[in-house]
C-alpha cells in the first residue's frame, strides 16, 4: 500500500468514526437551499433561472464547510506535525488530502443534488448525467483550491475564518462557468455548454497542477 | 462635465493622500528608530 | 533620492498627461466630455494588473531564493495595486452614472477589476494575519501565484458570461477602434501612470524597510 493510499484511508476512517464532515456539510447544503427558496419564492419560469445559482451557492458554501471540518480535524492533535514526519512527498500529502476532501465533498453531494432537484421540481432526463458531470468536475475543482487554501489558513490566526476569504474569490471563475452551464442544461440549450465545462476542466487541471508544484512551500517549517 | 472634475479630484485625493500618509509615516518611523538607538547607545554605556 | 527624482518626473508626467487628456485629445461623438474620464479610468485598470504580476514575480523570486526583499516588494506593490484599482473603480462608477444614470453594471470591465480588488485584499488579509515574517512571506507567495493565475480564467469566464448576457459596456474605449489622437493622448497618460507607480513603489518600499528597522530595533531593545 503507498503511503498516498494509507493518507487517504486514515481521512477516510477518522470521518467514518464521526462522520462530522460529511454531515455538516449535507445539512448545509440543505439549509442554504431552503432559505433560497424562502428569500426568493421563485415561481415556476423563475425557478428555472435561479435554480443554477441557488445550487451552486449550497455547494460552495457546504463545501467551505467541509473543508473547515477537515481543516479543523488535521489541527486539533497537531495532526498537521504528525503528517509532516512521515515518508511521503509534499506533493502527495497534497493529492491525499484533495482526494479525500473531495469524496467526502461528493458523498454530501449525493443528498444535497437529489433533494435540490426535489425541491426545485426538475425535470431531468438524459440531462442528468451531464449535470453529474458539471457537479463532480466542480466539486473537484473546488477540493483543489479548498485544500491548498486550508494549509494556507491553518497559519494564520483567523484559522478556518480565512479559508472562504481565499477560497470564493478564487473559485468565482468556475462557479460561473458552473452556474452557467448548469443553466444551460437546465434550459435544454446546448449551445455553449461544451465551452463551460471546458473552463472548469482547464480550471481544475490548472489549480491541480500548480497547487501540487508549491505545496511543499506552505506546509514547510 | 462635474462628474468628470469630481472623477479626477478623486483620483488625485487617493493619489495625494496616500503619498501624503506615507511621508507622515516615514517621519513617525524615522522619529521611533532615532528614540530606539538612543536607547540602545544608553544601555551600552551602562554595561 | 533616486526615488525623489522618479517623484519629479512622474509629477511632470501627470501634468503632460492632464494636459493631453483636456487639451490635446478630442471631444468624444456620443458621450461628450465626460468620456475623457476614460483615459485616467483605463490607465488606473491596466497598472492595477501590472501591479499583480509584480506580485506573482516576485512571490516566485522568493519562494526561489528566499531573499526577503522580493517579499517586501510584492506587498508594497500589492497595496499599491489596491490603490490603483480601487480609483479605476470609483471613476468607473463616476462614468457609469452620467452615461447611463445607473451607479454599478456588471459588465466584464468593472467586474473584472472588481474581482481583482477582491483577490489583492485577499492577498493582503492574508499577511496581515500571519506573525512570522518567514512563513508569511511564503504564505502570501503561495497564494499570490495562485490569485495571479485566477485572473486570466476570470478574464474567459467573465467574457463569455457576458456574450450570454450582455449589460451597458463602461469602457468603450480601448475595444472600439480610437481616434488616433486619443490613442496618442491615452499612451502619454498610460506613461505617467508607470512612473507614478515606481514612484509610489518606491516610497511605500522606503516606508516598509524602516517599519522592519523599526521592529528589528524594538526586538534589540526588548531583550536587554
Amino acid at each position: 500500500m503507498t503511503p498516498l493510499v494509507s493518507l487517504i484511508l486514515k481521512d477516510i476512517a477518522v470521518e467514518m468514526r464521526r462522520r462530522e464532515s460529511v454531515i455538516s456539510m449535507m445539512m448545509f447544503g440543505l439549509l442554504v437551499t431552503v432559505i433560497f427558496n424562502f428569500a426568493f419564492e421563485p415561481s415556476g419560469a423563475e425557478r428555472d433561472l435561479l435554480a443554477p445559482g441557488i445550487l451552486w451557492v449550497a455547494l460552495t458554501f457546504a463545501g467551505v464547510i467541509g473543508l473547515n471540518r477537515s481543516l479543523a480535524i488535521d489541527l486539533d492533535n497537531d495532526c498537521l506535525q504528525g503528517l509532516l514526519l512521515a515518508p511521503v512527498s509534499r506533493g502527495s500529502l497534497y493529492v491525499g488530502k484533495v482526494v479525500s476532501n473531495f469524496l467526502f465533498m461528493i458523498i454530501a453531494e449525493l443528498v444535497i443534488v437529489p433533494l435540490f432537484i426535489i425541491f426545485n421540481d426538475l425535470r431531468l432526463g438524459s440531462e442528468l448525467i451531464w449535470l453529474i458531470l458539471v457537479v463532480v468536475l466542480g466539486t473537484l475543482g473546488f477540493a483543489a483550491v479548498g485544500t491548498i487554501l486550508s494549509a494556507i489558513s491553518a497559519n494564520t490566526r483567523m484559522r478556518e475564518v480565512m479559508l472562504p476569504v481565499l477560497q470564493i474569490p478564487l473559485t468565482i471563475p468556475m462557479i460561473i462557468a458552473a452556474v452557467a452551464a448548469t443553466g444551460l442544461l437546465l434550459s435544454e440549450d446546448s449551445a455553449g455548454f461544451g465551452a463551460w465545462v471546458n473552463l472548469i476542466i482547464g480550471f481544475d487541471m490548472i489549480f491541480l497542477i500548480v497547487s501540487y508544484l508549491v505545496f511543499e512551500y506552505v506546509v514547510e517549517e | 462635465m462635474n462628474w468628470l472634475v469630481v472623477a479626477y479630484s478623486v483620483f488625485f485625493i487617493a493619489i495625494f493622500g496616500y503619498t501624503l500618509m506615507m511621508s507622515r509615516k516615514q517621519k513617525d518611523l524615522d522619529r521611533r528608530i532615532e528614540e530606539l538607538r538612543s536607547l540602545i547607545k544608553d544601555s551600552n554605556i551602562h554595561e | 533620492m533616486t526615488n525623489k527624482m522618479v517623484g519629479v518626473a512622474s509629477l511632470m508626467g501627470m501634468v503632460t498627461a492632464l494636459w493631453a487628456v483636456f487639451v490635446y485629445a478630442p471631444n468624444e461623438a456620443t458621450m461628450g466630455v465626460v468620456q475623457r474620464i476614460f483615459y485616467f479610468h483605463v490607465s488606473a485598470g491596466m497598472m492595477g494588473y501590472f501591479a499583480f504580476f509584480v506580485v506573482f514575480v516576485s512571490g516566485i523570486a522568493f519562494l526561489v531564493n528566499r531573499d526577503l526583499k522580493w517579499d517586501r516588494v510584492a506587498r508594497c506593490s500589492a497595496e499599491i495595486g489596491v490603490l490603483f484599482v480601487t480609483v479605476n473603480i470609483a471613476m468607473g462608477i463616476l462614468w457609469a452614472k452620467p452615461i447611463w444614470g445607473i451607479w454599478w453594471t456588471w459588465d466584464a470591465r468593472l467586474t473584472l477589476q472588481l474581482l481583482l480588488w477582491i483577490l489583492f485584499i485577499s492577498y493582503l488579509m492574508l499577511g496581515a494575519y500571519i506573525a512570522d515574517p518567514l512563513k508569511r512571506a511564503s504564505l502570501q507567495a503561495v497564494f499570490g501565484i495562485l490569485a495571479f493565475i485566477d485572473v486570466p480564467i476570470n478574464y474567459m469566464a467573465i467574457r463569455w458570461w457576458r456574450t450570454q448576457h450582455p449589460s451597458p459596456v463602461i469602457a468603450g474605449g480601448t475595444d472600439s477602434g480610437l481616434d488616433p489622437d486619443m490613442y496618442i493622448a491615452f499612451m502619454i497618460t498610460l506613461a505617467a501612470f508607470m512612473l507614478l507607480y515606481a514612484y509610489l513603489l518606491g516610497h511605500r518600499l522606503a516606508v516598509e524597510r524602516t517599519r522592519e528597522d523599526v521592529e528589528y530595533f524594538e526586538q534589540l531593545v526588548h531583550s536587554q
